[in-house]
């Protein structure tokens, strides 16, 4: 490309850009932009208002009016965070659609019964204590431009409209509440959201989650990382489905809580879906789940790593031990694709503690649990690496299970546990064998594993974790062709 | 063959730009309630609303209205007929006695000296004055 070429094609752009004027409206912090070929007559009224497009000003409320070269986007909302301050720029279409109040950087949008149209949010800048609220009827879009807010006293975004939320991240955007305030989440949305985007959003949930969704969320592109919560890094209704992009969050809570709504109409109610990207959680609090759902968890495709930390406890309300597991579906787990890692090493803790049945047919699984027995009393939780309360089978992918050395099974089940293709190790100090299938098996006792060490049983191989080692333990193999 | 190429995408890229947005906003005319009209300068300028309505152009010096005297506003791409133009100190518009725009000199000397003989209507910052020139 010549300079030549370059030139003249930024000329053309400019000689756009140039003619882009608009007629700004101030009222304090809060600007309304009509483009200037397409405002038409602004109408004096009674001595003291003036009409613009829908709208009617009173003069008293105006500070200034100005003509900007720069030309909002019809539709748009602009919010610039800058300090302890904010500043609104509403296109002047969609001026009678919304209310805007600011208050320092704290700013509300209301959207009007009114307004039937999608609105589009621009939010950049940052802000040591702002924060953003929105309201309304209808679908809207958001576009975190560079956005970095702390809220000392409430969320840092909150989102009450119940509708579709489209949410575009670009940049880096970063948010964070306050530990005093009794919000639910440093990031709120009331309706179903999907993150859109090839940029980052970074939060702190200070008080209790970092974010929450109370309908479902798709992560479409962009990384979300919870660096901090209190409960859990995302508390999602309805359903998470991953398609692209990368979750991360480090917590004391709950990696990842999704639960069910109440609507029985509700499509997919309670799961997990994962078609790609990368899930990584890494949870340090007592009995704390990695990924908790209510529903199913459908794995089949992309990276997920789950580690957790935990202790059990013995709940004396619930009458019950509460352990720690990488993974908890409420529902059944079903693996058919990916490459999934979890994780266990607190007393009792999980690789997976589903309550309905367990399926893999594909993918790369490997499991590991390191903690003690958690005794109270004549109850005890074992640190299983897969354990269900329905079926557990296996016909496809490779699993690779190390259970701990304190009574630990690979698979555990008081229901069946068939093998009928795939590749599976399981390691473990306790008995774990298929009860049916139509693949062969062997079992060896007395094996001494360690750490990082290459092993290798009929064909079947696998590096063992650098956390696990074991004196005396079982093996259980089983791969096509035994 | 790359530069053509480049060259059609420029001109395919300014073709289809919203014709609105290639008619400039060059203008902002205001109107009184009797009709008369003032066309100012619109990029950079202010007007500001608290204290009366007072106008500020990038160039130029302020111009103050009642906001009761004001009928409408509104933006053009060119100055409207009926008007005086303000925003650049020097500038002048020149009328013939038919009321026919002649041109805009920057001043008043480039005026004289690039029209013909016979009868000119001077408008600069808001006075017009009646010029025979020899």
């Amino acid at each position: 490309m010549t300079q030549r070429s370059i030139s003249l094609m930024a000329a053309c752009l400019l000689a756009a850009s140039v003619h882009a004027q608009s007629m700004n409206v101030r009222m304090g912090s809060v600007v309304h932009s009509y483009s200037a070929t397409e405002v038409g007559d602004m109408v004096f009224e009674q001595g003291n208002k003036l009409r613009i497009g829908g709208s009617v000003y009173d003069l008293k409320d105006v500070q200034s009016l100005e003509v900007s070269p720069e030309n909002l986007p019809a539709g748009t909302v602009h919010v610039r965070y800058n300090g302890a301050q904010a500043e609104v720029y509403v296109a002047g279409d969609v001026a009678g659609a919304v209310r805007v109040q600011v208050n320092g950087a704290h700013v509300a949008v209301l959207g009007q019964p009114e307004a039937k149209q999608t609105l589009r949010f621009l939010l950049e800048g940052s802000a040591p204590d702002g924060s953003f609220y929105m309201d309304g009827d209808e679908q809207a879009e958001f576009v975190f431009n560079g956005l970095t807010l702390h809220c000392m006293d409430s969320a840092a975004v909150n989102i009450e409209d119940g509708k579709k939320l489209t949410v575009q991240l670009n940049g880096t955007n970063s948010l964070s509440d306050g530990a005093q305030g009794s919000q639910k989440a440093c990031f709120y949305a009331n309706g179903h959201v999907v993150l859109t985007g090839t940029g980052c959003m970074e939060l702190q949930g200070n008080a209790r989650h970092a974010y929450f969704s109370d309908e479902y969320t798709v992560l479409d592109g962009p990384a979300l990382t919870v660096r901090h919560a209190v409960a859990d890094g995302m508390h999602v209704n309805q359903y998470l489905h991953v398609l692209r992009g990368s979750i991360d969050i480090t917590g004391m809570g709950d990696g990842i809580d999704v639960g069910r709504t109440k609507d029985s109409t509700d499509t997919q109610n309670g799961m997990l879906l994962v078609d790609g990207g990368t899930i990584r959680i890494v949870s340090s609090g007592q009995t704390a789940k990695g990924i908790k759902t209510d529903g199913d968890m459908l794995l089949r495709d992309g990276v997920l790593q789950v580690a957790v930390a935990g202790d059990a406890y013995y709940d004396a309300a619930a009458a019950d031990i509460s352990s720690a597991a990488a993974l908890k579906p409420g529902g059944l787990l079903s693996v058919s694709g990916g490459r999934i890692d979890l994780k266990a090493t607190g007393s009792g803790g999980k690789g997976v503690n589903a309550d309905g049945a367990v399926t893999i047919s594909g993918g790369v699984m490997q499991v590991v649990t390191t903690g003690s027995v958690f005794v109270h009393g004549t109850e005890d939780a074992k640190p299983q690496g897969v354990k269900s309360d329905a079926d557990i089978t296996v016909s496809g992918g490779e699993v690779y299970v190390f259970a701990s050395p304190d009574e630990g099974k690979a698979f555990s089940t008081d229901y069946r546990f068939e093998v009928n293709g795939g590749k599976l190790l399981g390691v473990g100090n306790k008995k774990s064998e298929p009860t049916g299938g139509s693949q062969a098996y062997r079992s060896y006792t007395g094996q001494i594993i360690r750490a990082g060490s290459a092993i290798s049983y009929d064909g079947v191989s696998c590096t063992v974790p650098a956390e696990y080692n074991m004196a005396s333990g079982r093996v259980m193999v089983s791969a096509p062709g035994l | 063959m790359k530069h053509r190429i480049l060259l059609s995408v420029a001109v395919g890229l300014y073709s289809i730009m919203p014709v609105q947005a290639q008619h400039a906003a060059s203008y902002l005319t205001l109107e009184r309630t009797d009709g008369t009209q003032t066309s100012f300068e619109a990029a950079g300028l202010t007007i500001r609303v608290q204290d009366g309505f007072v106008v500020r152009p990038a160039t130029g010096l302020p111009v103050s209205y009642a906001p009761s005297e004001l009928k409408r506003m509104f933006f053009s791409s060119a100055p409207t007929a009926i008007r005086e133009v303000e925003g650049k100190e020097s500038a002048v518009e020149v009328w013939t006695a038919e009321g026919r725009l002649q041109g805009i000199y920057p001043t008043i000397e480039a005026a004289k000296a690039a029209l013909k003989p016979g009868l000119w209507f001077f408008k600069s910052r808001g006075v017009t004055t009646k010029y025979f020139l020899p």
